[in-house]
């Protein structure tokens, strides 16, 4: 029994070893790859909190930068950067949220281009831009940020986060200037149609937002 | 059997245990535990900082006592990387041998541009790049009274004068002349189009081609030379935002650019064209003096940027004008005569800059202006049918400038320049038929100047600037010197001391070669509070001006370099965004207290530029429920002294003018129309009707009372009226209206 206990311990660490020289060895292990991603990225889609928000920016960036070539973990540290900055209040910080999450995206940007999701966090940047200056940046900002919605529409028509993100915005915005409940809502069930027949690419690929956009619909039909 | 086996066992399990003991030797040899903690320059924790071993998954994020600790197989040679949002990044070199590596990491806190202190003695800045600025460029566009016109705006700012009857910006005492423009370091030396005699004229330039304006009262940097009151520094837009066509329709001109961004966003090329004829409009609101000619100009403008290597950018700017305008106002000297001025101009401006990075934090900047222009002048006495005491002349005045810069950029926001410039100018007189004369003159000069982040409350800009003045022959040194200091959250006091030389006018170079620079030394202290929505400054200034340009009653050939003056004053700003629901405004005064000897003053007195207390004030209301923006602008300044004949020679500029008003209104409503976004406007100067003199012409000779007959100066209409649409396909400019 003790001899079997032993043997098994042995068998254990010489499978543990063999993982770890090839975690050494191999850097582009997929299997490690995915198992460091996707726990990650489950999270991100339901954190709210500045501190977990920074603790997967943290970890996302880590896996970036060793992998050196994954326009994904970029993209997923850029999206926390803008979340935290949605988030902050301290003007001075939100831009160094912006700073991060921009530096993060023009790497994605890099190693995937003309790429939709991308683009939609471009879009979202833009008013987190906004949030720190409003008075001079609206100018700006919000030129950009339409045409980052329109670069994003085009390179994928179906993609439902760019409306979802556009319904969030419009909602926010005053009537007089086409925003509002109503054009919002439109906008909504769009985002809302795209959801049901759009299937990422893998796990890994970006496929938040579903929750988002039935809770804001509920808000918009109040 | 059993012993047998018992040692046989035995053996096995030493067999096993030294195996055992081997394979977890060889797991827990390559496995580093990595423990620490993260804390601030306050050696307060920092919580949530990355720590990584740079290259692999292995690391962690702090806790909320700043702690961390992670494990990692990673072997011999490292290197750790912590980063923290706002902090710089800290890589550490490690060497993992041994199985547990405890580590203390301080983190500086990033001085990023966006929020560094900066120094605001002396100094307005309308900029992006900043987020605390007093105004944003958007500021000087929607101004009304501006017109917008860049140098409008910037004359609602404390410090300048209210000058009606010529263009410039007179700054605290200092001639119009004494203040210079640049756009992207390089010399404009003509920004204003030419004009007519006691009519001022707008700038050449629009605002919209610029991304960021700095207006500097005195004290400013020793890159910039050869101003001695006062700097005016533009930087021109790198890429805009997407492709455009701006059309824009007014009652004295329309305009057409167009400018294209290139499909990788690495470069644009765009230019404009502009005719503008006042004939029209003067038919329908009279002009006081008679317009043989009402002003007709046409210009157009061409650019291109490009993005390079090493984050690198090429910029051309090429503009080319004409102007032709004649008038006559009655003569002063000659009953029933007219005064006839007929003026045709042409003028060029080409600037080309290039810069990029060198590595090892180096930056390069080379850039070069040309400036070209020309006046033909008509002068003569006019009667119904006869013209005498007519002057033709001709002159031509080229200035190149040429910039050399390297900037090294240092840890925070530091940094230092170092760079070259060269000067030249060519100014000659044809009077027809055939007197020609010409001046040349070259500078060259050196700067060098560090910026130096002390800590993040306090910075201190040390330069000096070297010049060597061919026509003078005289090698000065001006040192710069300015430090602004935290004072709180929000509060900032600042210093600026410097000195200014600046060659004489070409028109004094020509009469006499006994010049020297003109010298002037600031000393300037301000206070300011920035808020989001409100924004008080308070700034002293003492100035002393040597070797002015002096010469005898008209005779430029006794010029000399003797005049000497002093200007000292306390200028305050506030503005307000949230006081009243809606409404932003702005509230500048000026004191100023100033004396010179200069020209053919023959005494020391407050020269006819200074006004002693000046006030503007700005508003702006958006009216969203029709899409409308309103803007006033009221500017007042106590009346400027004038020289009378008629008084004896200790009474010389003891008169004043009036004192000056002026209410300007500007209408800007935003409509969809025709698909395109577009802006009707309506601007209206002086909206009240006040009267308004700029100071008094005498004639030559004393008439048959025995008295110098006098005309005042006045604006050659009461009011200026422009109404407008400006249409814009491809990009939203409704946005630069509605952003206030």
């Amino acid at each position: 029994m003790r001899q079997r206990i032993i043997y098994l311990v042995l068998l254990l660490s010489l499978n543990f070893i063999s993982k770890a020289q090839n975690m050494n060895a191999g850097k582009s292990d997929s299997a490690r790859y995915f198992s460091a991603m996707a726990p990650n990225v489950s999270m991100a889609d339901t954190a709210t909190a500045a501190g977990t928000l920074t603790l997967l920016a943290n970890n996302f960036e880590r896996i970036a930068q060793a992998e050196k070539n994954d326009w994904l973990s970029y993209y997923y540290a850029a999206n926390c950067y803008i979340s935290l900055a949605a988030l902050s209040e301290n003007k001075d910080i939100i831009d160094d949220y912006n700073d991060r999450a921009e530096l993060n995206l023009s790497k994605a940007d890099s190693l995937s281009k003309n790429n939709s999701e991308i683009y939609c966090l471009y879009y979202l940047l833009c008013y987190t831009r906004l949030k720190a200056d409003p008075m001079g940046r609206y100018q700006k900002y919000f030129a950009l940020g339409d045409e980052y919605l329109n670069m994003g529409k085009q390179a994928d028509p179906g993609n439902p986060r760019l409306f979802l993100c556009q319904a969030q915005i419009v909602f926010h915005t005053p009537e007089a200037f086409g925003g509002g409940k109503k054009a919002a809502k439109i906008l909504a069930e769009e985002a809302i149609r795209k959801y049901e027949s759009f299937v990422p690419k893998s796990n890994l690929h970006p496929n938040w937002g579903k929750n988002n956009a039935q809770l804001l619909m509920k808000k918009l039909e109040n | 059997m059993i012993s047998c086996n018992g040692l046989v066992l035995k053996y096995c399990r030493l067999c096993f245990f030294s195996v055992l003991a081997s394979v977890f030797s060889f797991v827990t040899y390559p496995q580093t535990k990595i423990t620490g903690i993260v804390i601030d320059s306050k050696a307060q924790p920092l919580a949530g900082t990355s720590i990584t071993v740079k290259g692999t998954y292995d690391g962690s994020t702090s806790d909320t006592s700043g702690r961390f600790s992670f494990t990692t197989l990673a072997k011999g040679d490292v290197f750790v990387v912590v980063s923290h949002v706002g902090y710089e990044v800290y890589e550490k070199k490690l060497i993992l041998e041994q199985p547990e590596i405890t580590l203390k990491i301080i983190l500086r806190e990033l001085i990023s541009e966006m929020k560094a202190i900066v120094v605001s003695a002396g100094t307005f800045e309308a900029s992006d790049k900043r987020r605390a600025t007093v105004l944003k460029p958007i500021d000087i566009v929607t101004t009304a009274g501006a017109q917008a016109d860049l140098f409008g705006a910037i004359g609602t700012l404390p410090g300048t004068q209210q000058i009606g009857e010529s263009e410039g910006l007179f700054v605290r005492g200092g001639s119009g002349a004494e203040s210079r423009v640049f756009i992207d370091g390089l010399l404009v030396k003509n920004p204003f189009n030419s004009s007519l005699p006691d009519i001022s004229s707008r700038g050449r330039f629009s605002p919209l081609l610029f991304k960021g304006t700095i207006f500097s009262s005195g004290g400013y940097s020793a890159q910039y030379g050869q101003g001695m009151s006062s700097a005016l520094i533009l930087e021109s837009v790198n890429l805009p935002t997407r492709s455009e066509i701006q059309i824009s329709l007014t009652s004295i001109g329309a305009m057409t650019t167009f400018q294209h961004l290139g499909k990788k966003k690495k470069s644009s090329t765009g230019g404009s064209l502009y005719y503008g004829n006042l004939s029209p409009y003067y038919h329908i609101i009279k002009q006081r003096p008679d317009f043989l000619k009402a002003p007709e100009n046409a210009y157009g403008e061409f650019f291109f940027r490009r993005m390079t290597k090493g984050s690198g950018i090429l910029k051309g700017y090429i503009y080319t004008s004409s102007i032709v305008a004649a008038l006559s106002n009655p003569s002063l000297n000659y009953d029933s005569y007219n005064d006839h001025y007929n003026l045709k101009n042409e003028n060029a401006y080409v600037n080309i800059s290039y810069q990029r990075m060198l590595g090892n934090n180096w930056k390069f900047l080379a850039g070069n202006s040309f400036n070209y222009n020309r006046d033909h002048i008509f002068k003569g006495i006019e009667g119904t049918d006869t013209i005498f005491n007519t002057l033709r002349f001709k002159q031509t005045d080229i200035c190149y400038h040429s910039k050399l810069m390297f900037t090294k950029s240092l840890r925070g926001s530091s940094r230092f320049n170092i760079g070259f410039e060269w000067l030249f100018g060519d100014y000659r007189i044809r009077i027809v038929p055939d007197i020609r004369t010409s001046v040349r003159s070259n500078i060259y000069s050196v700067f060098a100047e560090e910026e130096a982040y002390l800590s993040k409350k306090l910075v201190l800009r040390a330069g000096i600037r070297g010049e060597f003045t061919e026509t003078g022959k005289k090698f000065s040194a001006a040192p710069r010197l300015a430090l602004a200091y935290k004072v709180g959250g929000i509060s900032q006091i600042s210093v600026a001391y410097g000195w200014f030389y600046q060659e004489p006018e070409t028109k004094y170079l020509f009469a006499s070669s006994h010049l020297q620079s003109a010298k002037a030394i600031h000393y300037i202290a301000n206070f300011q509070r920035i808020s989001d929505k409100r924004t008080f400054r308070v700034e002293l200034f003492y100035k002393k001006y040597n070797n002015l340009v002096v010469y005898d009653s008209s005779d430029l050939t006794t010029s000399r370099s003797k005049g000497n003056g002093i200007a000292s004053g306390l200028e305050f700003f506030w503005r307000d965004k949230k006081g009243f629901k809606g409404i932003d405004y702005w509230i500048s005064y000026s004191l100023l207290n100033t004396r010179r000897q200069f020209l053919n003053y023959p005494i020391s007195v407050q020269p006819s530029f200074a006004s002693k207390h000046t006030i503007s004030v700005v508003l702006k209301k958006f009216v969203s429920d029709i899409s409308t923006n309103f803007g006033l602008t009221y500017a007042f300044a106590t009346g400027r002294p004038y020289f009378n004949p008629n008084l004896p020679p200790d009474r010389f500029m003891s008169e004043h003018t009036i004192d000056y008003h002026s209410m300007s209104a500007t209408i800007n409503y935003l409509t969809p129309l025709l698909k395109t976004n577009s802006v009707i406007f309506l601007y209206i100067t002086n909206v009240l009707g006040s009267k308004q003199i700029f100071g008094y012409h005498f004639s030559d000779q004393k008439n048959s009372q025995g008295i110098y007959s006098s005309a005042a100066i006045i604006p050659p209409a009461k009011r200026f009226i422009m109404l407008g649409i400006f249409m814009s396909i491809g990009v939203d400019r409704r946005q630069d209206i509605i952003n206030n």
